[in-house]
């Protein structure tokens, strides 16, 4: 990818701007990947041990975040969480990004009755409330990393469709597309190394965002009690964990995972937009 | 209303038909067919064999699927949802006890979201793309966007009833010393009012401030966001440069300009108000707010396989007919979407 060459080109002024919000973005996600394979490192404490005697200490020198009401150390926790969330982001995007590369190909390049079918089922699994559905899903299988991880991917799929199919449908029509069929492609080679190749840039972008909105639904799942379950460290179920506390006043238990989330998630976001900007050919501003 | 109209009213309301069978199938697959065996689930690890098959027997569960389904139907066109195994109450009861409180609190969050989205949309679209303004909103939007809304409920529950003590304890609808007034509507607030039991109207107000703020404020920007990009595309429209040119005041050039932005709104406000369905059930778990979100966040947790399908069940439902109000609503105000 030609990322060098566009980020040191001359800008003007506005483009500047969005340059620094791309690399504030990038930065982010740095910081998060980073904890996601060191995270544990940097703890000081084991995330999962309690301590009855250290209980709901407020942040200090000890326990720099706190201790949550069974006494573990909330920085280790927010921390340690890290490649859990991130790793069921990853997989749960990447799931649907695997299944629904060639679908959403097929479902855009034929015209076929199978095609609109597929897409009316995309359509229905869109209709339902979102957290609804997922939560449901879960509650029905378990809860459990797989099963989060499945229910997101099966939420990603249609976005996914959607957007690789909207691309195929205009790539079908190109010149380029016309002249490897009259060399004598056959079908299938024109649409795997000609169309499809093509067809990805924009769900490129969108997974990154995508991976944000998994973290999301991971916690609120988590939050529930439908995703993971306490003591493992994740950020919905530490947030969950120190819900009784606001009322009371100990405010660090769901403040620090809250903030690691949505830092993570305005990562994913931003690097998002900016990735979609680079790989926009009509409008490269970054 | 010509004939037209009418055929497209009735077509849309018929089209109700298969949308509400092909959901009830979907819920029906979602619960019965998903690999995992709800008798299991529902007694844990340990249970025995013999255990799980006599409580299979018992949920029909042995009997063929299509008879599986037909008995899931018949109950459903009998408002039978079946029995919650936790509230011990037929979960078409438990439901409708606990609606009113839902819907309260999503109306509320969503005329919030509406009055301030649409009025920053409206701002941001007047003053152009790069203003402060613009960045405002843009990050506004991410923000809200990035933090779990159910965090920032905890955290307004901190601020305003811990630290500042203005809010009451977030446990439900009303504090313990009030009276729930007779039920008319449903809705607390507009019930004490009829009643004339203005201490309950301002409890029911003063619960309601915190989670109604929290959730409306969390999705104005996406009514914000497409508001501010159809008053700018309208604005820039030949019939409203032509309008100013003919010299039209003002105020009735911003009436145009408004209806004609209108659709794309009143389409993301009826995605929003689905997904605010959604929110609740978070934000609800957070105040104890007692309506269906908490009642299906309750289900989760005991396994009441009735119950979540019954939630499930009435939240698609809903979905449905709020898109065919969204429709109806397009049709009003641009009476062409009937030809």
């Amino acid at each position: 990818m030609s990322a060098n060459i566009l980020l040191e080109a001359p800008l003007p002024p506005q483009a500047v701007k969005r340059r620094v919000v791309a690399y504030l973005g990038f930065g982010l996600l740095l910081v998060v990947v980073v904890l996601a394979f060191l995270g544990p490192l940097f703890a000081t404490h084991d995330p999962t041990q309690a301590n009855a005697l250290e209980a709901l200490q407020p942040p200090g020198a000890r326990h720099w975040l706190g201790t949550n009401s069974y006494g573990g150390d909330i920085f280790s926790r927010v921390v340690s969480a890290a490649r859990l969330d991130l790793f069921i982001g990853f997989a749960s995007v990447a799931s649907a990004f695997v299944i629904a590369a060639p679908l959403g190909t097929a479902v855009g390049y034929s015209r076929a009755w199978w095609a609109s079918v597929t897409m009316r089922a995309m359509d229905f699994i869109q209709s339902f409330p979102v957290f609804i559905l997922a939560m449901a899903i879960v509650s029905v299988r378990g809860p459990g990393t797989f099963n989060v991880i499945l229910v997101i991917a099966l939420l990603n799929v249609p976005i996914f469709v959607r957007l690789i199919r909207a691309e195929v449908l205009s790539l079908r029509e190109r010149a380029f597309v016309d002249a490897a069929r009259a060399v004598g492609n056959s079908g299938f080679r024109l649409v795997t190394r000609h169309i499809m190749p093509n067809a990805l840039g924009p769900s490129i972008a969108q997974a990154s965002a995508n991976i944000g909105w998994a973290l999301l639904l991971t916690a609120g799942l988590s939050f529930v009690g439908a995703g993971i379950r306490p003591p493992t460290p994740e950020w919905g179920t530490m947030i969950a964990e120190g819900a009784q506390n606001m009322i009371t006043g100990e405010w660090w238990i769901s403040l620090f995972p809250g903030l690691a989330l949505g830092t993570a998630v305005l990562g994913f976001a931003l690097a998002g937009d900016a990735l979609r900007a680079l790989l926009d050919v009509r409008a490269r501003t970054v | 209303m010509n004939r037209a109209t009418l055929v497209f009213i009735l077509k849309r309301v018929a089209q109700l038909v298969p949308q509400l069978l092909a959901i009830s199938a979907a819920v029906f697959v979602l619960i019965r067919l998903l690999p995992g065996d709800p008798a299991r689930a529902l007694l844990g690890p340990h249970a025995t064999a013999r255990g799980v098959a006599s409580l299979s027997a018992q949920m029909g569960l042995n009997r063929p699927i299509p008879e599986q389904y037909w008995i899931y139907v018949k109950g459903i066109l009998h408002g039978d949802l079946g029995h919650s195994w936790f509230t011990g109450q037929s979960v078409t009861t438990d439901l409708a006890q606990r609606a009113p409180a839902t819907l309260e609190l999503i109306t509320y969050a969503f005329l919030v979201a509406i009055v301030v989205g649409a009025c920053i949309g409206a701002v941001s679209a007047s003053r152009g793309d790069r203003g402060v303004i613009a960045r405002g909103i843009t990050w506004y939007t991410r923000l809200a966007g990035a933090f779990p809304d159910f965090w920032m409920g905890l955290l307004a529950i901190y601020v305003f009833f811990y630290r500042l003590r203005i809010a009451p304890a977030p446990l439900g609808r009303l504090g313990i010393t009030a009276i729930p007034p007779k039920t008319i509507t449903g809705f607390y607030t507009v019930d004490s009012l009829l009643t004339g039991n203005f201490t309950t109207f301002l409890d029911a107000a003063a619960h309601l401030a915190v989670p109604v703020l929290v959730l409306g404020l969390i999705v104005a920007p996406m009514i914000a966001r497409v508001t501010s990009a159809a008053m700018s595309e309208v604005l820039s429209s030949d019939h409203i440069r032509y309008a100013r040119a003919a010299g039209l005041g003002r105020a009735l050039v911003s009436r145009y300009a408004v209806r004609n932005a209108l659709p794309p709104v009143v389409t993301i406000g009826g995605v929003l108000f689905v997904y605010l369905l959604g929110g609740a059930v978070l934000i609800e778990k957070v105040f104890s707010w007692g309506g269906i979100g908490q009642y299906a966040v309750q289900a989760v947790g005991n396994s009441d396989f009735a119950a979540i399908q019954g939630f499930v069940l009435l939240a698609a439902t809903f979905t449905v007919l709020v898109y065919l109000l969204v429709d109806l609503i397009h049709l009003a105000i641009d009476p062409r979407v009937a030809y």
